[in-house]
């Protein structure tokens, strides 16, 4: 029964690439997903952050909708990486500070 | 690919929201063809543990199965492997701002081999009078891109 339940709230969630008018919604959901203040919230996760990173890579920028608002978000940049050596960049570094 | 950050609105966690956000990820892996991808995990859980045992030691309890965390635990599920701690990470106090470098990769991933211009029609060619018996060289090899 509980699996079932679950089957069905997984179909209500729609995936897709990430948009322009998506990236207002993103402070919220990062300020409520972080437990931090709104304030707080709007300097670390600026929209224009966001529609920087929909700019330069769209493709890696998807957003999670239930029934239209955006409950989950998911971002990845290209990157060059000999997939050997340890990796130690801090994420400052790695994303330039976003 | 490298991952920057994914996160779910509390009410949503736990309901699989994050998984197909993940699946989202592999599939573009899969159609860019790309290496893989690698991301530092915010391994949580450590908060409650930190004063009993050092980062290595929690991660490795966890990678073996005998702990759970929030974030490490359900990356792992979907295939993720630790490869190295990173200290200094980011500023979160809860693993004491370490991460640990966890890597995907895709299984589909084949290099992409670009041959080099061959340039052997032109070797057989006699070359004019007034250049002597210099001939152009052939080249041959193979060049591999991500």
């Amino acid at each position: 029964m509980i699996a079932r339940k679950q089957y069905t709230e997984k179909e209500q969630f729609v995936i897709q690439p990430a948009a322009p008018e998506h990236t207002e919604a993103i402070p919220v959901l990062a300020g409520l997903a972080y437990g931090i203040d709104e304030e707080l919230a709007k300097d670390w996760f600026a929209p224009e952050q966001y529609r920087s990173r929909i700019a330069h890579f769209p493709e890696g920028q998807f957003i999670a909708l239930d029934n239209g608002q955006v409950v989950g978000m998911t971002s990845s940049m290209r990157f060059q990486w000999n997939g050997e050596d340890a990796f130690l960049e801090d994420w400052d570094h790695t994303t330039e500070y976003g | 690919m490298y991952g920057v950050e994914t996160f779910v609105h509390p009410e949503y966690q736990s309901r699989g929201v994050g998984s197909l956000l993940m699946n989202a990820r592999f599939d573009l892996l899969r159609k860019l063809n790309l290496r893989g991808l690698v991301a530092g995990s915010l391994f949580v859980g450590y908060d409650e543990a930190a004063d009993q045992m050092t980062p290595e030691q929690y991660v490795a309890e966890v990678v073996e199965g005998r702990r759970f965390d929030p974030n490490l635990s359900k990356q792992l599920r979907k295939g993720f492997q630790v490869r190295n701690l990173i200290p200094e990470y980011t500023e979160e106090p809860r693993t004491r701002n370490y991460a640990a470098a966890i890597v995907w990769l895709n299984p589909d991933y084949r290099p992409r081999v670009v041959p080099f211009v061959q340039q052997t029609t032109l070797a057989s060619h006699k070359p004019p009078s007034h250049l002597g018996s210099h001939t152009a060289s052939g080249g041959q090899g193979i060049a591999q891109q991500q």
